[in-house]
């Protein structure tokens, strides 16, 4: 199993039952599968346990990632992100994690600065997300990277929830425009 | 007022939604394209977001491999369903159709098996002097081995013979597929009892693909064209199909 195999012959591989197979694909994506998990339920012992999770699924039904519809890597994370919401979610962390959100500021509108964007490290990225108005940037972040439904952001915010279903896709919409402008997205 | 789906499109992509509104939406995109497009847009958007975002440290603790290799240690033979659950698949359709009535469905896709000792004439006559094709031809000649043609469930006149030994090695005779762009290849599968299994990918242009399949009773064979790598389960329409009827 070479660094060169495609996505798609990894599935297919792991579909084979070949243990190489799956520890490339943890070795090309272990560390972004649990970066991701790790922001979402801020927890490192949760963290590794979502990235073994997703990488015993990937092995148990990698017909699940279909190479048509996407590279490995969006599929994994993917995955890790609806199984980290999943999580924290669950009532117990919900309320562990109500306590601890207890503690801070209530929050309105974020800038760039300050908020989970300034880990960006692409430029490209960065540039796209910077077309965003700030609130378009809050509501996705609330509801991605916080774990937040719509409603739920709507209520941090202290806006409607229609209106923040509207900014959410149009501001998916417009990253997407950009990104694809920006040559990361086809 | 309730949202539409199309509202809900980007909290969808970002699992803002309820499991209510979610499976709305999943409903909807699976009978409008255009939405499910946008789904796919939004999902590809969230993954490059969350790829972006570092944080330090990002690596997990050897532990964590430790413990999934550890897991599937003891599996020699994980349970892996291959039949896809999506609909409109040929093999959900074959591995259905095949376990309540393999002999109907047989008649109903023209499932032809060609009488073997024309075959091997036509084959061994056919064959060339390289080692895979010196190996399927002793395939071809050996005591218990198959030759079998896959047809088109469609109905053209075009087939594609496969020789299977007992052993489980086979060899699909391919050389007349047509060739495909390179960014495609031709993918041999297996109906296993009631499950479907990649047999091999063939490339693109196949001459004479070998292949193996290990445990059980084959009850059947399918091409299909399919992404260049191959795939893990097709969506795509069998191109050849041979059941055992």
């Amino acid at each position: 199993m070479t660094t060169n195999t495609s996505d798609a012959a990894l599935a297919v591989a792991i579909g084979r039952y070949d243990r190489d197979a799956l520890a490339e694909a943890y070795n090309r994506h272990g560390s972004a599968v649990f970066a991701l998990a790790r922001r979402i339920v801020r927890s490192r012992e949760l963290a590794e346990e979502v990235t073994q999770e997703i990488f015993l699924r990937l092995w148990h039904k990698p017909q699940r990632f279909d190479p048509e519809r996407g590279k490995l890597r969006s599929f994994l994370l993917s995955d890790t992100h609806g199984r980290s919401i999943d999580m924290i979610r669950a009532e117990g962390a919900r309320r562990a994690r109500e306590e601890k959100d207890a503690v801070l500021a209530p929050r309105t509108q974020e800038s760039v600065e300050g908020s989970v964007w300034q880990n960006v490290a692409s430029a490209e990225i960065r540039q796209a997300l910077m077309e965003l108005t700030e609130d378009e940037r809050a509501a996705i972040e609330l509801a991605y990277f916080d774990g937040l439904t719509y409603r739920e952001v709507a209520t941090k915010l202290g806006q409607p929830e229609g209106t923040v279903k509207s900014r959410i896709r149009t501001g998916m919409k417009r990253l997407k425009t950009q990104l694809t402008a920006l040559g990361v997205m086809p | 007022m309730t949202p539409t789906p199309e509202d809900l499109a980007g909290a969808y992509a970002l699992d803002a939604l309820d499991d209510i509104e979610r499976r709305r939406v999943e409903r909807a995109a699976e009978a409008d394209p255009e939405l499910a497009a946008e789904l796919a847009d939004h999902l590809e958007v969230a993954a490059i977001l969350a790829q972006a975002i570092e944080t330090s440290p990002s690596t997990p603790s050897p532990m964590v491999w430790q413990s999934i290799s550890d897991a599937i240690e003891g599996e020699s033979a994980p349970d892996i369903e291959f039949v896809t659950p999506r609909r409109n698949s040929w093999m959900t359709r074959v591995v259905a159709t095949v376990s309540v009535a393999a002999v109907a469905l047989a008649a109903v896709l023209a499932v032809r098996v060609v009488d073997q000792d024309r075959r091997i004439e036509n084959l061994t006559t056919a064959m060339q002097t390289d080692p895979v094709d010196q190996a399927a031809q002793t395939a071809i000649t050996a005591p218990g081995s198959q030759v079998v043609t896959l047809a088109d469930p469609a109905g053209s006149a075009a087939t594609v013979q496969l020789v299977m030994t007992e052993e489980g090695v086979g060899y699909v005779l391919s050389d007349a597929l047509p060739a495909l762009a390179e960014d495609r290849t031709y993918q041999l599968w297996a109906i296993v009892g009631d499950t479907v299994v990649s047999a091999g990918v063939m490339g693109n242009d196949p001459g004479i693909t070998p292949f193996k399949v290990a445990g059980g009773e084959i009850t059947g064979f399918a091409i299909t064209e399919e992404v260049a790598g191959g795939v893990v389960s097709s969506q795509n329409d069998a191109l050849y199909l041979w059941l055992n009827a």
